[in-house]
């Protein structure tokens, strides 16, 4: 039960709105991190920590397209299929995928490890063809990067079960000493694809202390979930 | 016609300029310390106006002036900035968050202590994951600095900025539609008036603003209105970052002044570099998938809100998409239009059931070559249809790929027309199968 | 508000002020199509069916006049996109076209693009005729459509929403139309859609699904056939039904129905259009609860009891023994002997004549319209004395009003007036809502507050002191009397004490006082819970009403929400063995409901007749008097309980065989028609009532009428001190009682309106003629908003009786009872909760039989704690009158100290433990082994 085991962090993400309606997206994406999917008992439970008409949720699972109602793999898949990329080989990845996990666009492989999906742009023309597994952006994935991409990810996937975490996005998650889960920090910028740079950058200066007047800590607001 | 100094690419190549430190150093937060110390909102707000600011979300509307429509003395107030950046094509709201997360962060607070509000949303589409990360981390060391929470730098003000993650939907970068989704509704577009900046989120007045126009303000408050002024055109100042993508040889982000040509975007190697393997010009869609498309002839149309006007389209997001001779113009409103298909919401009728008709019949024909005599007179229709018939501007957008495809391109049409007749001749009366669906 | 002058088609005309451009040009009688847009809605603009062309007078900047063309007029800027007609407001100077090239392509394209995804299987849709859809392609749609048929959607039909409602979604048209009545009008929110797009679907995710009173409504705003109601669903072809005119007997509210009909089959029930009662709604019960007409459990002859058995009789058979039995007993004993029980739920016409023969004939006033049950509570008065005043229109209420709702539960009681109550809200008025307990209604309402269980007399006198205290003298010259003692009890109880008596904050006490001074319009509405607390609440309220000046004038005074459709009536009618019609009080009374069991058990009454009240299915001393009694005469619909211990049965036609006229709880008299042929040989309860009477007297020995002198008083019904009052003292000499010979209800609704006090004018002329004028609704047969579904009102929309102080002059005694200590001798207060759908057995064979819920008494967290109880334990309840088992459950919204069980379920009665209206018990666990 969410309240019982993220009962901060649902009080934080309430907290941040005027409406407590507000925290609908934030709290499917917990219930979704934490289970897996959505599955029906999960988004009337969002429904009832927030009061909400129960159709009220549903019907948000199902606008929304990065909601799940239905069992995923581990890792989704999911390929650009838009202009510009489809012209730059979006179309021979989505085959190269299909053949080397032997399934179908909107299935899942035989393990429960990846399901493949077909999207609209994902704001990375420059890098086509682009997917992301789950939230991961991964670029310039041409055909032949494609079995190395899924041994990768698959063995992320085994590293996160050996630590003991479940449920989707478990990848992101580190089990520390105290047996507390935590966020794996995930630092991935967004980089163009790099040419030549002229001239190499301005060396860094040694950074001053940083100024700190009358700092204050933010309230911790991604506790329990990858954001 | 380079430029070194960036307004919103700046330093971008400087080392981990996404850490805090490293924007102080090249004076990053100083417009904003200077701001809240020193100067009135109404000050940030004549200097946003002064300098011309043009949204870049699409519309190109004066800042300063939608700042003013705040209705005086109700609160609280919003400011949401937009980053649901998905429009095929555009992606440099997401580089800048990703590498110079502080430069918005900045941004956003200078224009949220303008217009005297004192919490601020930035609406991210959910698949920036990494980017709301990166923009946490940014805001969290901002707030250790000082610089948001309350009573900021000792002044009085507070300010509180929340990253809130969409969940995967085109049409929540529409204003209204954004403030539904933040209000934890499904994300359709709301009746206008009221207008948001009378009645927007939780009925308050709200202003948004994209990614890249609230980045440019820190510049303007630093810099000044002149320096400002002293890039780009006089009705667009200041540099657009252009979103560059098909078939050049350097898609990427390149921040240019108003008013650079095409040709130079496209050809100079400092930027685009030219065509991949020196193949010719097709399709040039200057603005985003909602833009009309513009042709090889077109590449002189100097790259500013009013050139692109008069050459029938429109700058929109300034997310320029080159295609070569090797795509079908067919296929490509096909796959324009199949964007617009799925990211329609639903709730009118021409835009819900015209996107789907309209792909029916693409794909009909683009993918799988078969053809009905009265096709074109058919897609015609449809997108007259809904043309100037919709609740929002999505299904307004979906027109303009069939509609310039038929009109740059109609010999692509009744050629697969011809084809799907003559192969139909042979075949008998049944070579286009009926699909039972 | 203000009127502009807008032009439309080149046609000029004035409408007012903020008018939508739809409805303006619907005042101009040009027809604009619409799908998404309902007059009683929130526009939405999705569907875009009402496209137009819109321009505005260009305006000189300079001197924001009109700029004049060369022509002298106003140079017209014309929008350069299409407006949505639902969504624009029309402003002066506005020029419209709705006809032009450019509406026509929109307007067809619309269409077309519906009918993309729409099946088209018109011929198999319940829609079909009477479908919006259909309709506007016909009249604005394309010839053809372009679309390939085989890319229609197709999906799982049909999708069960709930009980009563199912969706055929492949012929949904994406209007939202059910969505937002749920939303916004009935406050169920229990409808949403999934996915987006084209796949866009409606669905309902409630449990249990499609919970709300109102679904039915849902069916009839669709435009399409994609809801239907299980009721309906393939029963006919809309062509084929006659719509009758009837009014629904099954609560106070008295909504308008048609009873669609095809021959004589009952197919479905519509709403019948009333701006004054329902508007264009009925509740699930009215639509669904009217299986009963036809069941076929319903007697069809007259039963005479031959041999311990009852055996089929002829009318004349039956009606000669009842005359004959009775005549003898009235002979041999007297009167007084023989009691009469008639159901609130018959027509004022049978009511009438039942009181008047029992009076005339036998000269008995043991007449009672409760079936005697220890939980009976006192006769409301006051909801008539000082009912809503003439002219008051729900519909028309708003900014400035004010409805205070204590003790009541409308959803459940009086469903309709939820719906009437929030339309009220919607136009800015005030909802102040007061309970023991939760209620859904507080969702709705501006100000909602508990008192404590038990105290809601404590909470209006705390009321009436803070209203006393701020009109002090200002209001002494009212003319009702009593004032002195009103002072005097009021001086007893400081708002202090009495918010300390019921929990609610002085501060609130005075606020709602002082809210309810300054309306300018204020309803009071109570209900059963109230009503509960014994006949001190309603003369508390009256009070209230009248120290706040809210009675004697429109949308002002009490409305109190009673069992059954015409409880108001029995009541008008004197139905009540202490007054005559027109609550007249009687100096010497007869024996009501409750007394008469144990009269019967002793042999002080001998002979009972009971018109539709099934007293021995809840009590268990009804039965054993019923056993005891030496006569008795059933008249019903079905075989009840009752009328199996009866000597003669007679069958009773349904409200839909026969006519008669009901009063709600406005005390809006209106007129139902028959829609049917009386089931068997079934006759109305008037003619029934006739019958006996000619019976007797044609009986040889001649009725032997004692001369008895009655005392009359005209002495005001609220007051009870004897001394009070002018109270004239007639003696009145029972006449030979008439022979009777009317022809139709409508002669006996002419001796009601010459007889009762208050009815005057009402007869069935006077109702019909409300009936032309056209001054409600809309137009008949207007192909605009509701089009398709025909909610037509030929009927006339009923009449408004005068509360009793404006018509008769009548003055109230302002004096109060004094305020009672309750007992609390026992833990808990057991509250029967009045549930819409119960044991009534006008449910009989609908759909909502399944939603009567099983029997079972419910606790709140505290008190379960407290007895260790948890949900589904088994546990006893006893009071000073018995014990009874029941299963518990464990809610939220019940109150520590109270024991809450459902009302009038079928085969329970909680009879072994009432006291009375209020009931103290204890609880124990029972530990089965
Ligand atoms: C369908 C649709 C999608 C849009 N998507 C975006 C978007 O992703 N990002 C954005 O900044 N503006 C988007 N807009 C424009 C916004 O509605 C709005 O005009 C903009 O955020 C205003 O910011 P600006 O004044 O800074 O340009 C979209 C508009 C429409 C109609
Ligand atoms: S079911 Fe009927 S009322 Fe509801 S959205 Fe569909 S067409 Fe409209
Ligand atoms: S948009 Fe006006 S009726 Fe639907």
């Amino acid at each position: 039960m969410l309240l019982e085991t993220h009962r901060e962090a649902i009080e934080t993400i309430v907290g941040r709105y005027a409406s407590p309606r507000s925290a609908v997206l934030p709290l499917l994406y917990l219930a979704q991190d934490v289970y897996g999917h959505l599955s029906n008992a999960a988004i009337r439970e969002v429904a009832d920590i927030l009061a909400l008409p129960e159709t009220a949720v549903f019907e948000v699972v199902g606008f929304y397209t990065l909601f799940y109602s239905r069992p995923v793999g581990t890792w989704m898949l999911q390929v650009c299929d838009d202009v510009p990329c489809c012209y730059l080989g979006a179309e021979e990845l989505i085959t190269a995928l299909k053949d080397s996990l032997q399934i179908k666009e909107e299935e899942t492989s035989a393990d429960g490890m990846f399901t493949l999906q077909r999207v609209k742009c994902l704001a990375a023309c420059d890098r086509a063809p682009v997917l992301q597994a789950n939230l991961d952006y991964v670029y310039d994935v041409t055909p032949d990067k494609v079995e190395a991409l899924l041994k990768d990810l698959q063995s992320r996937a085994a590293d996160a079960r050996r630590r003991g975490v479940s449920g989707r996005f478990a990848e992101d998650f580190a089990v520390t000493e105290q047996g507390a889960v935590e966020l794996v920090a995930r630092d991935a910028p967004y980089q163009s694809r790099q040419f030549e740079v002229q001239g190499p950058p301005p060396p860094p200066e040694p950074l001053p202390p940083p100024e700190v007047e009358s700092g204050q800590d933010r309230a911790e607001t991604r506790r329990g979930s990858p954001l | 016609m380079g430029l070194s100094d960036y307004i919103i690419m700046r330093e971008l190549n400087f080392p981990d300029i996404n850490r805090f430190e490293r924007y102080c150093q090249v004076g990053g937060w100083e417009a904003y310390r200077t701001a809240v110390k020193e100067q009135t909102p109404a000050t940030i707000v004549q200097m946003v106006k002064e300098a011309g600011l043009r949204g870049r979300g699409g519309a190109g509307f004066p800042t300063g002036i939608k700042w003013s429509f705040l209705p005086k003395d109700v609160f609280p107030r919003y400011l949401l900035c937009n980053c649901d950046e998905s429009e095929p094509g555009t992606f440099n709201n997401h580089q800048i968050i990703d590498r110079n997360p502080h430069q918005l962060i900045e941004g956003v607070a200078l224009s949220a202590y303008a217009i005297e509000c004192h919490t601020a949303y930035i609406y991210m589409r959910g698949e920036f994951a990494a980017a709301a990360l990166t923009l946490e981390q940014a805001i969290d060391e901002a707030y250790r600095a000082g610089l948001l929470g309350k009573n900021i730098l000792g002044t009085g003000y507070d300010l509180d900025i929340y990253v809130h993650r969409g969940a995967g939907a085109y049409i929540c970068g529409e204003e209204t539609a954004l403030m539904e989704s933040l209000e934890g509704k499904i994300g359709q577009p709301r009746l206008k008036p009221p207008f948001p900046a009378v009645a927007g989120l939780y009925g308050k007045p709200t202003i948004i603003n994209n990614v890249e126009t609230l980045a440019n303000v820190p510049r303007i408050v630093e810099k000044g209105v002149a320096w400002y002024r002293s890039h780009g055109t006089e009705k667009s100042p200041g540099t657009k970052c252009f979103s560059l993508s098909g078939h050049v040889n350097r898609p990427g982000n390149y921040e240019l002044p108003f008013g650079v040509p095409l040709r130079e975007l496209i050809e100079s190697p400092e930027y685009g570099g030219g065509m991949k393997g020196s193949r010719p010009i097709k399709i040039i869609i200057p603005g985003g998938a909602s833009a009309p498309w513009l042709t090889a002839k077109h590449l002189d149309v100097p790259l500013d809100y009013e050139g692109v006007a008069a050459a029938g389209s429109m700058l929109g997001s300034g997310a320029v998409i080159v295609l070569n001779d090797t795509v079908k113009a067919p296929h490509v409103a096909y796959k324009m239009d199949e964007f617009f298909k799925h990211e329609s919401c639903g709730k009118c009728t021409p835009c819900r059931e015209g996107t789907h008709w309209l792909v029916k019949v693409l794909h009909r024909l683009a993918e799988e070559g078969h053809a009905e005599p009265d096709d074109i007179p058919t897609l015609h229709g449809i997108y007259r249809q809904m043309a100037g018939n919709c609740f929002c501007l999505l299904g307004e957008s979906a027109v303009m790929p069939i509609k310039s495809a038929l009109e740059l391109f109609p010999e692509e049409f009744e050629a697969i027309i011809k084809a799907s007749n003559e192969r139909h001749q042979r075949n008998g009366a049944h070579a286009i199968p009926l699909r039972v669906s | 508000m203000a009127d502009v002058t807008i032009t439309v088609n080149g046609v000029t005309f004035r409408v007012p002020a903020g008018t939508n451009v739809v409805d303006a040009a619907r005042i101009g009688g040009i027809s604009i199509p619409v799908f998404c847009y309902h007059p009683r809605m929130k526009p939405v603009g999705m569907c875009r069916m009402c496209l137009v062309q819109v321009g505005t007078p260009r305006l000189d900047p300079a001197t924001r006049q009109p700029m004049l063309g060369e022509d002298g007029r106003p140079v017209i800027a014309m929008m350069p996109k299409l407006q949505t007609g639902c969504t624009t407001p029309v402003s002066e100077g506005m020029v419209i076209n709705t006809e032009s090239d450019e509406v026509q392509f929109a307007q067809k394209g619309v269409l077309e693009f519906l009918l993309t995804s729409h099946p088209l299987d018109c011929p198999v849709c319940d829609k079909g005729g009477e479908c919006p859809l259909q309709n506007l392609t016909m009249a604005w749609g394309p010839g053809n459509s372009r679309f390939d048929y085989n890319d229609k959607v197709h999906f799982e039909k049909p999708v069960h929403l709930g009980d009563l409602i199912l969706l055929d979604r492949e012929r949904c048209i994406l209007c939202a139309r059910c969505v937002r009545f749920q939303d916004e009008l009935a406050d169920d929110p229990v409808l949403g859609f999934d996915n987006r797009g084209r796949n866009w679907m409606i669905i309902s995710k409630s449990d249990p699904p499609f919970d709300s009173k109102f679904s039915g409504n849902t069916t009839d705003i669709c435009p399409v056939g994609a809801l239907t109601s299980a009721d309906f669903r393939f029963k006919a072809r809309v062509w084929e039904l006659s719509s009758k005119p009837v009014v629904c007997t099954l609560c106070p509210v008295g909504c308008n129905l048609s009873l669609d009909m095809r021959y004589d089959q009952l197919m479905r029930v519509m709403p019948r259009e009333n701006g004054a009662v329902n508007d264009i709604w009925i509740c699930d019960k009215g639509r669904f609860g009217h299986r009963f007409i036809e069941h076929e459990s319903r007697l069809t002859t007259p039963l005479i009891r031959k041999g311990g058995h009852l055996v089929e009789a002829s009318w004349d058979e039956a009606l000669a023994l009842v005359a004959e039995k009775l005549a003898a007993v009235q002979s041999s004993r007297g009167g007084s002997a023989i009691a009469g029980l008639a159901s609130p739920r018959l027509s004022n016409e049978d009511l009438y004549l039942f009181q008047k023969l029992f009076r005339e004939y036998f000269g008995s006033h043991n007449l009672d319209h409760m079936p005697g049950s220890a939980a009976d509570v006192d006769y409301d008065e006051h909801g008539a004395l000082m009912g809503v005043g003439k002219g008051t229109n729900l519909m028309e209420m708003g900014a400035e009003s004010l409805v205070l709702v204590i003790g009541a539960d409308p959803e459940e009681e009086a469903p309709l007036y939820v719906l009437r109550l929030r339309a009220m809200l919607e136009r800015g008025a005030k909802l102040v809502v007061a309970n023991m307990r939760p209620t859904k209604l507080d969702r709705s309402a501006t100000t909602r507050l508990y008192y404590q269980p038990g105290s809601e007399l404590a909470f209006v006198r705390g009321l009436l002191r803070a209203v006393f205290d701020r009109v002090g003298h200002e209001r002494l010259h009212l003319k009702h009397s009593g004032l002195e003692q009103l002072r005097k009890t009021l001086s007893d109880l400081s708002v202090e004490q009495a918010a300390e008596l019921c929990g609610v904050p002085a501060e609130t006490i005075r606020a709602v006082a002082q809210a309810l001074l300054e309306a300018k319009q204020g309803l009071i509405m109570y209900g059963a819970e109230a009503r509960s607390a014994g006949a001190g609440m309603s003369e508390s309220l009256g009070v209230l009403a009248a120290l706040t000046g809210k009675v004697g004038k429109p949308g002002s005074g009490l409305i109190a929400l009673l069992p059954g459709g015409n409880s108001r009536g029995a009541l008008d009618m004197g139905v009540r063995p202490d007054a005559r019609p027109g609550y007249a009080v009687l100096s010497q009374r007869g024996l009501g409901a409750r007394e008469v069991w144990p009269a019967l058990r002793e042999g002080r009454v001998k002979a009972v007749w009971i018109a539709g009240l099934d007293p021995a299915a809840q009590l268990p001393a009804a039965r054993a008097a019923l056993e005891a009694a030496d006569f008795v005469v059933v008249q019903e619909l079905f075989l009840t309980a009752t009328a199996k211990l009866a000597d003669v049965v007679l069958p009773a036609a349904s409200v839909a065989e026969r006519e008669g006229t009901y009063t709600n709880a406005e005390r809006r008299v209106q007129r139902s028609r028959q829609a049917r042929q009386a089931h068997g040989e079934a006759r109305p309860d008037w003619q029934i009532i006739q019958g006996v009477a000619q019976h007797l007297s044609e009986l040889s020995v001649p009725v032997a009428v004692p001369t008895q002198r009655v005392e009359e008083s005209s002495q005001p019904v609220g007051g009870k001190g004897k001394s009070k009052g002018p109270g004239k003292t007639t003696a009145v000499t029972v006449a030979e009682p008439s022979t009777w010979d009317y022809l139709t209800p409508s002669e006996i609704a002419a001796e009601i309106a010459e007889r009762v006090p208050g009815y005057a004018g009402i007869t069935y002329s006077a109702l019909a003629a409300t009936g032309q004028g056209g001054d409600w609704g809309r137009q008949t047969n207007e192909a605009i908003f509701y089009d398709g579904t025909n909610y037509e009102n030929s009927e006339g929309i009923g009449i408004q009786l005068p509360n009793l102080i404006e018509g008769q002059k009548t003055a109230v005694s302002l004096g109060l009872r004094p305020l009672s200590k309750p007992a609390h001798e026992r833990s808990l207060l057991l509250v029967s909760q009045s549930l819409a759908y119960d044991g009534d057995l006008l449910l009989r064979g609908s759909l909502l039989e399944r939603q009567i819920p099983q029997p079972y008494v419910a606790l709140s967290q505290t008190d379960a704690d407290k007895l260790n109880i948890k949900p589904g334990d088994t546990v006893r309840l006893d009071s000073a009158a018995g014990e009874l088992t029941l299963s518990a459950r464990v809610v939220d919204d019940v109150p520590a100290g109270v024991a809450l069980i459902p009302a009038n379920l079928p085969n329970f009665s909680a009879a072994a433990v009432q006291t009375g209206p209020r009931t103290r018990v204890n609880l124990v666990k029972v530990v089965t082994g």
